[in-house]
């Protein structure tokens, strides 16, 4: 360990000082400038994205710079991941801004614990090892559930919290155990180590079925559909910046972990896993779709669209090729930016001091707002795949892995169930154009707004130019993809 | 030959005792019997030979953590908690889930025990060579670990407390007065229910009346 | 004839651990008089002085009467509970006896263990259950509170009480208590040395066994007699054993660590000098034996300071004694680890190994200086809520 590893880890360190500032600040009497714990976050934030952006330097140039005994590693991938998780995080704080001064909670230790979660998924991102990541993912899962139940005089926010909990913990014994397994056949928790190691194995049970254990405990981080009881009613009863944070920003590092620990460390045993996964990423669109359909609680369909995409976005992961990683990276991207803002719109309406939750409560939206209307249509749109939205592209790169992949009823089960999702999406796009009445009253602030307008630009930007992104999609994933080929 | 003797024994031991954890009604019974599966998987670490793990092993779990959970079962005394089964489909699909994957698991176990993992260096457990791991090639999980721990205690800690900033209650029914409306169970500057009944002045003691206390009257 | 092996791994073991369990018994016995004897005389009282010469028999009469005392079982204990609760604690005081060395090897040593210190603090710190069971299953609830008071207080004190020992083990690099002990006499006594970590574990280790003054959970002006108040005849006697027991474990423990064990003498310009091990295993049984006659005469000072601390401090209120533990106790013992980490770092390179010990035992002579002369100063008198007040000038009337 050297020096210069300690400054490849700048942005965890940076991130783990500052909640821990954050967390001293009430203690040295900040505790009654409340309003300043906002700015105070902002900044950890942008100090954060600096560090993350100087650590690509250390990687101009070479594919990935494992320290720590190959513990720990900074990649274009991780950076990709890491740069997202900071604007996530950053949108959530801005989102926070209403609920933490409306409830009396404090709101340092609130935003350290969201920095905290940030530190865990950064580590998530660069983890190479499974133990790193595996802390990692404790990390902001323990983060998650106290912050699900943030709001301690709710009796539905510390149900959520219970359940999150309860089903969380089950779910990292679950992945720990896969984890032992791996290791026990493998002799190593790294992740090149297990793929050299596999390259040379003949089938083997406890290896296939540590592997399923460990997917079935990231399953469960993305909502995957045998592991989704949980999500609507954490999604429900959470605070709903949390809510958000969840189905975006938990997810995505999910997601980082899922595919890094798939392309890189498994890819021998393609054969043997992609076929389990498919069915789960086909009963994830299935069901996840169909539920939503019934759902009047926006926050609840939110929950069963966000299974839902869990069940798209694995396909990137079934196919296992070039196209797959390009489609997870964008796809949660794009998934990320449509859904804050969706959540950034919920909480913007209001009924007697709680965010707007029944469809009801859109109804003329586009009367009394019309640019939230307008971009709650693009970020539906978007979430539906529609082209010229952000979520055509994303879905596109999914869907044709897929089919290069050999999965092409998977595909169609895909393409159905997006047709399937539109049913539900319009139906809040026609409670806010056509139907008339009194919904919820509108509370616009600047953060919200600025969130709604960056998630936008995102969206549209992506929709209309997608070379930019799709460029550097393809710089960040192209070492892993490296390692697909070589197979 | 005594060693597979022993083995066996403390493996039925373990795996009796872990039953009665998750089939008995008492909780305090889970618990200690959760106490006793615990020292027959010390002597488990015992046998193959790593008496330090073995050590610890009771020391956090035996002599610390459960000490503390039966310290708040006691304290919340949740006796004979029964449920009333309100989804019976759903619970027999878990027990037909549940008992699946035990099968699934005890048969992968079965097939895979008879391959002998390869040893490539003698273990070696004690408490140098664990801590020259733990710190030259473990340091960096250790860390995280330590990240880890201070986000729990901060998340107990701000679940647990029973007043936010204006020191008004955060749990139960809000209270016009600003008064804990338990009678001001906790000890202001802990937040927790204190235990010294013995106060020097009875003023003082009947303010600090503990629930308990309070259900003994 | 039986044969060798059996001899050396079951019978000598055995006839050890009951030799162990005999003096153990018999010093319990002692205790009983000792301490009504000392605290009388702490007290300017008399004492038991009517049965036998100077009431000797006292130590005889107190058991038989708990042996002959009516066994009562409360209605609504949970049974099973209330008659296991006083077994428990039994086992681990017992056990204990059999990894603690009395004397020098090989005659005094019935099991060697090379991490027996850490085997005895886990076997220690299961004590507490038998106290938690006994409490509970009372269905008293001053039983319960008492028993939930011992378990906050033992994991409470569980932690410094681990702590201060390691200042110890990074002196001497084992957990073998027989090599603690001839470290000691090629060195000096660790508490010179650990003189903070020696404080420490007076301390909690004062605490662990629920002595004054840190009795909460029996704290008769409290709590009736906390969790055994349902416990009578027999069962209670058991109580009492495994908490002298495990008194005199501790005690053992200190002598260990701190002073010495059964040596008196050290190694001095590479000589023997005094009673030290290797002079005693020269002199065969008769050293065995003086060897553990100088480690019980070491162990019984320990348990008078028991006695004696029972005689001068006033009991703790339990938050103060929570205090205690987590907000000085632990961080004193973890300036304790790192500062004796840095001076033996510092030390091991120079021409002056012996350095780092010696400024350790100024650091410590220093620490310890600073926390008399804070006790003598007192606390800052401060605002207090009125009813208090009220209740203190009744006090002084």
């Amino acid at each position: 360990m050297t020096w210069a590893d300690t400054l490849l880890l700048l942005p965890e360190l940076i991130a783990a000082t500052g909640a821990s500032i954050l967390l001293i600040v009430p203690v040295l009497g900040g505790r009654a400038r409340g309003h300043m714990a906002k700015w105070a976050m902002l900044a950890l934030m942008a100090v954060t994205a600096l560090a993350v952006i100087g650590s690509t330097y250390a990687v101009a140039g070479v594919q990935q710079t494992p320290t720590f005994r190959a513990m720990f590693a900074v990649d274009a991938f991780s950076v990709f991941f890491k740069l997202l998780f900071v604007v996530v995080i950053a949108l959530v704080t801005l989102l926070s801004e209403d609920f933490l001064s409306e409830e009396r909670y404090s709101t340092w230790e609130y935003y350290s614990l969201l920095a905290f979660a940030l530190c865990g998924m950064m580590f998530m991102a660069s983890g190479v090892s499974l133990i790193t990541i595996y802390i990692g993912l404790e990390l902001l899962a323990l983060s998650s559930y106290i912050l699900a139940g943030y709001y301690k005089n709710h009796e539905e926010s510390t149900e959520a919290a219970m359940k999150y909990f309860i089903l969380g913990t089950v779910s990292s014994a679950i992945l720990l155990y896969g984890i032992s397994l791996i290791y026990g056949v493998c002799g190593s928790m790294r992740l090149s180590t297990i793929a050299a190691a596999l390259s040379t194995m003949l089938s083997n049970d406890a290896l296939m079925f540590g592997i399923m254990l460990l997917a079935a405990g990231l399953c469960f981080k993305i909502a995957a559909v045998p592991f989704h009881v949980w999500t609507p009613d954490v999604y429900v009863g959470a605070p709903t910046p949390i809510s958000a944070f969840l189905s975006t920003g938990s997810k995505a590092a999910a997601f980082a972990v899922f595919a890094r620990v798939f392309y890189v460390a498994f890819p021998a045993f393609h054969l043997d896993w992609s076929n389990v996964l498919a069915a789960i990423a086909a009963l994830s669109m299935i069901v996840g779709n169909l539920a939503a359909i019934t759902q009047t609680n926006v926050k609840r369909m939110l929950a069963y669209s966000s299974i839902s995409h869990a069940g798209y976005s694995l396909l990137g992961i079934i196919a296992m090729n070039e196209m797959g990683l390009r489609g997870i990276l964008i796809y949660t991207m794009v998934y990320v930016f449509a859904n804050l803002g969706i959540w950034a719109t919920i909480l913007m309406l209001r009924r007697h001091a709680y965010a707007g939750e029944s469809v009801e409560d859109f109804r003329g939206l586009h009367k009394r707002a019309p640019f939230a209307a307008f971009s709650m249509v693009v970020f539906l749109l978007s979430l539906g795949g529609i082209p010229p939205t952000a979520g055509f592209i994303g879905k596109y790169f999914l869907f044709a892995a897929a089919v290069q992949a050999g999965f092409g009823w998977l595909a169609i089960v895909a393409v159905v169930m997006s047709a399937v999702s539109m049913f539900y999406y319009l139906r809040l796009v026609v409670a806010m154009y056509l139907e008339e009445g009194s919904g919820a009253e509108t509370i616009y602030s600047p953060s919200l707004r600025f969130v709604t307008a960056l998630s936008l630009t995102v969206t549209l930007v992506v929709g209309f130019i997608p070379e930019l992104p799709i460029r550097q999609v393809i710089e960040s994933s192209s070492h892993l993809v490296g390692r697909v080929v070589q197979r | 030959m005594v060693e597979l003797a022993v083995f066996f024994v403390f493996a039925a031991v373990a795996v009796i005792f872990a039953l009665v954890v998750i089939l008995h009604r008492n909780p305090v019974v889970s618990a200690l019997s959760l106490v006793a599966s615990f020292f027959a998987l010390a002597v488990m670490y015992v046998l193959l030979e790593a008496p330090f793990l073995a050590a610890l092993q009771v020391i956090v779990y035996a002599g610390a953590i459960m000490v503390l959970f039966l310290f708040v079962i006691m304290l919340l005394n949740l006796q004979h908690q029964r449920e009333e089964t309100t989804r019976p489909i759903q619970q027999a699909l878990g027990y037909v889930f549940s008992a699946a994957f035990g099968i699934g698991l005890i048969f992968y176990l079965i097939k895979y025990a008879w391959i002998r993992a390869e040893q490539t260096t003698p273990f070696n457990s004690d408490a140098r060579a664990i801590g020259i791991r733990l710190f030259e090639a473990y340091v960096f999980p250790f860390e995280m670990v330590s990240i880890l721990l201070l986000a729990a205690i901060v998340g107990a800690l701000l679940l647990s407390q029973r007043t936010d900033l204006r020191g008004r209650p955060t749990t139960g029914v809000d209270h016009p007065s600003g008064q804990n409306p338990e009678g001001a169970a906790a000890s202001p500057r802990t937040g927790q229910p204190s235990f010294d009944a013995g106060q020097p002045s009875p003023a003082a003691a009947s303010r600090r009346a503990d629930p308990h206390h309070e259900g003994a009257k | 004839m039986i044969p060798e092996p059996l001899m050396r791994y079951l019978v000598w073991p055995t006839v050890k651990f009951l030799v162990a369990f005999v003096i153990v018994q018999v010093v319990v016995a002692a205790m009983t008089y000792i301490e009504r004897r000392v605290l009388a005389f702490m007290q300017a009282r008399l004492g038991p002085n009517r049965v036998g010469p100077w009431g000797l028999f006292q130590a005889i009469a107190d058991p038989v009467k708990l042996m002959l005392k009516e066994d009562i079982v409360p209605a609504n204990a949970e049974k099973v509970g209330y008659f296991l609760g006083p077994m428990l604690p039994l086992i681990p005081a017992f056990v204990v006896f059999c990894l603690i060395p009395f004397g020098p090897p090989p005659t005094f040593v019935v099991t060697h263990v090379n991490v027996g210190l850490l085997l005895i603090l886990a076997l220690t710190s299961t004590g507490v259950y038998g106290i938690i069971l006994g409490g509970w299953a009372s269905n008293n609830k001053f039983s319960l509170m008492g028993g939930l008071r011992s378990a906050a207080q033992m994991v409470s004190y569980e932690v410094p009480f681990g702590l201060s020992i390691v200042g110890v083990l990074m002196l001497t690099g084992s957990f073998d208590l027989v090599r603690i002990v001839r470290y000691q006499e090629s060195h000096a006594w660790n508490v010179l040395p650990q003189l903070v970590g020696c404080f420490i574990f007076l301390v909690a280790m004062t605490a662990e066994n629920n002595r004054a003054p840190f009795d909460l959970p029996e704290a008769e002006s409290e709590l009736v007699a906390g969790f055994h108040t349902e416990y009578s005849g027999m069962k209670f006697a058991f109580y009492f054993l495994a908490e002298y027991a495990a008194m005199l474990v501790n005690s053992c423990l200190m002598v260990s660590l701190f002073f010495g064990g059964w040596s008196l003498g050290g190694v001095i310009m590479g000589r023997q000098v005094g009673l030290t091990t290797v002079n005693l295993q020269h002199l065969g049984l008769l050293g065995g034996v003086i060897g553990a006659t100088i480690f019980l005469v070491k162990v019984m000072l320990f348990m008078v300071a028991y006695i004696w601390f029972r005689g001068t401090f006033p009991r703790f209120r339990f938050d103060q004694f929570m205090d205690l533990g987590l907000k000085w106790m632990i961080p004193l013992s973890l300036v304790n680890i790192v500062v004796t980490g840095i001076l033996i770092l510092a030390g091991a390179g120079t021409r002056y190994p012996a350095m780092g010990e010696v400024v350790l035992t100024l650091f410590g002579i220093v620490v310890i200086a600073a926390v008399i002369l804070f006790l003598m100063k007192g606390p800052k008198p401060k605002a207090r809520p009125a009813g208090v007040a009220h209740a203190r000038r009744v006090s002084e009337v």
